[in-house]
């Protein structure tokens, strides 16, 4: 696994890419279960992105060193 | 295609931009494109394979279609574990050729298959422009081993080269200057982070996309460059933040907008000096021609917003329409995939100084010149560009376009005409050769004259040539 991911990531990126995230989660979540809702009530099927229960997967913040 | 390095014990000839992925590479063995996959990622192929990702994105067009053939076919046999044979793809682009439109729906295709490799338990290893190709008007992805399982809750190892390939330049062009798209050429993996957040202008650190993602970024990126200083302990991301994270980068490229104008030809299309009527005969002596010369491609050097390339394309012809200017090229996009049309690849590329073969040897991205497949060149209103405005000799003209095809469909535009009184209102006219006469010797010396029509209504004429 690690031989295969040949590029960089970026220690710099990996770690903004967590930090972004954490901030944004709680906006995202909310407007994905509102997206939900709505198409619930529309009788269509959901929209949303991404199919996670709850952001509690989420409970780990980037820290630093 | 050029001489690469090769594997020892190798068979086929590995194509010079396939070297940086252990997974695989791609290579040509009797002309024919083939993509080797390693054994070394078995694992995570065969998971692929299994799961049906692979042949859901090739139904519905966002992955090229493959054949898998026999593994003796493998250039490097002693790490083959399978051979596949893409289907070609028409014409190889780069995105320092793209429009602004088009680097945009790349990265949208992009951030679509990552998310539905996350729903799938998989990720894109890699989010590089160069994996992303235009077919059929549509960008498809054509790197079929980009797909790896996720292992846990890692943050998505591409994101910086995403950002590099697609947020920065997109950001710049938008925000800065429709031009930085070329920094593409001199930047192979991408537009450092640090330089867009140098260049951008300031008040895009107020905004939510480009503030996290360019600025704040850049700014991570300083405070881990030093090793001494470091790592971040490594930080898990739910399916819930990568979900956020991508949703994020979305809404940041959704944001970006280009509307072309201001810029010196996105008018041209309506201010050339053809009355109407001339305008229907130029067309219909292309056509004409066009139907004449044959072939299956076409390339339109000077296309604009696409008039005569239409015309090509609906004779059958495969088109990639060529234009010096960014915003007469987005409007042909955005016009074709308005209308649907699929056979007109339009791309921004300066003839004065045409793509440069590049990357490592200068060989993993082909010249302009190297990449023709042209049947004809089609040269409309633009030989008195190159040989006033540029100064380029006549015959010079007549090499490149005899090097890029067999035939071409020239116009030649006198001095009497009112774009070239235009181009001479502001300089010395140095230029005694620029006559029909001196214009036919210089074409003489590369391609036999078929036939020379002058167009009605005007002082120019269509010149059908051949190469001698």
């Amino acid at each position: 696994m690690e031989l295969l991911a040949y590029i960089d990531p970026g220690a710099g990126s990996l770690f903004i890419q967590a930090v972004i995230a954490t901030i944004l989660v709680a906006p995202f979540f909310l407007r994905t279960q509102i997206r939900r809702g709505v198409d619930r009530l529309r009788g269509r099927p959901s929209t949303a992105v991404i199919t996670a229960p709850a952001p509690s997967d989420d409970a780990v913040p980037p820290t630093q060193p | 295609m050029t001489d690469s390095p090769r594997p020892s014990g190798a068979a086929g000839e590995r194509d010079p931009g396939s070297f940086r992925d252990p997974s695989g590479f791609v290579f040509r063995r009797d002309g024919v494109l083939y993509r080797q996959v390693n054994r070394v990622f078995a694992d995570d192929w065969g998971a692929a394979v299994d799961a049906g990702i692979l042949q859901r994105w090739q139904a519905d067009g966002r992955l090229v279609s493959h054949e898998v053939v026999d593994v003796a076919l493998a250039a490097d046999p002693g790490q083959a574990l399978a051979v596949l044979r893409p289907d070609p793809i028409a014409f190889i682009s780069y995105p320092y050729e793209w429009t602004f439109g088009q680097l945009k729906d790349a990265a949208l295709l992009t951030l679509d298959l990552q998310e539905d490799a996350e729903r799938s338990g998989f990720t894109l290893r890699d989010a590089s422009a160069y994996n992303v190709q235009f077919d059929r008007g549509r960008p498809i992805l054509i790197d079929t081993l980009s797909l790896e399982r996720r292992t846990g809750d890692e943050p998505w190892a591409a994101y910086r080269q995403f950002c590099q390939h697609f947020v920065a330049p997109l950001a710049l062009m938008a925000r800065r200057d429709i031009r930085c798209g070329l920094m593409l050429r001199d930047y192979v993996d991408g537009i450092p982070i640090d330089l867009a957040a140098t260049l951008l202008p300031g008040r895009t650190r107020l905004s939510t996309g480009l503030g996290s993602h360019v600025h704040l970024h850049a700014r991570a990126q300083r405070r881990y460059a030093d090793a001494a200083r470091g790592a971040p302990r490594r930080a898990a991301m739910g399916a819930t933040r990568r979900g956020a994270l991508l949703d994020s980068l979305r809404r940041t490229i959704m944001g970006l907008h280009w509307s072309p104008g201001g810029t010196e030809w996105a008018d041209y299309d309506r201010e050339t000096s053809y009355t109407d009527q001339g305008t229907r005969a130029k067309e219909s002596i292309v056509e004409a021609m066009l139907q004449d010369t044959g072939g299956s491609a076409v390339w339109d050097l000077g296309a604009n917003v696409g008039r005569f390339s239409a015309i090509a394309a609906n004779l059958g012809r495969r088109v990639v329409a060529w234009d010096v200017d960014p915003a007469a090229s987005e409007r042909h996009y955005q016009r074709l995939k308005a209308r649907g049309v699929t056979a007109v690849l339009p791309l921004v590329q300066d003839l004065v100084n045409p793509s440069p073969g590049l990357g490592w040897a200068g060989a993993e991205r082909a010249p302009f010149v190297d990449r023709s497949d042209a049947d004809v060149v089609m040269a409309l209103a633009l030989v008195h560009h190159l040989a006033i405005s540029n100064n380029v000799p006549l015959d010079w003209v007549a090499a490149l376009f005899a090097r890029l095809a067999p035939a071409g469909l020239v116009e030649f535009v006198p001095k009497g005409d009112p774009m070239v009184i235009l181009l001479l209102g502001s300089r010395p006219d140095v230029f005694p050769d620029y006559t029909q006469d001196g214009f036919e010797r210089a074409f003489s010396t590369r391609f036999r004259i078929v036939a020379r029509t002058p167009i009605p209504d005007s002082t120019r004429v269509l010149y059908r040539l051949e190469r001698a």
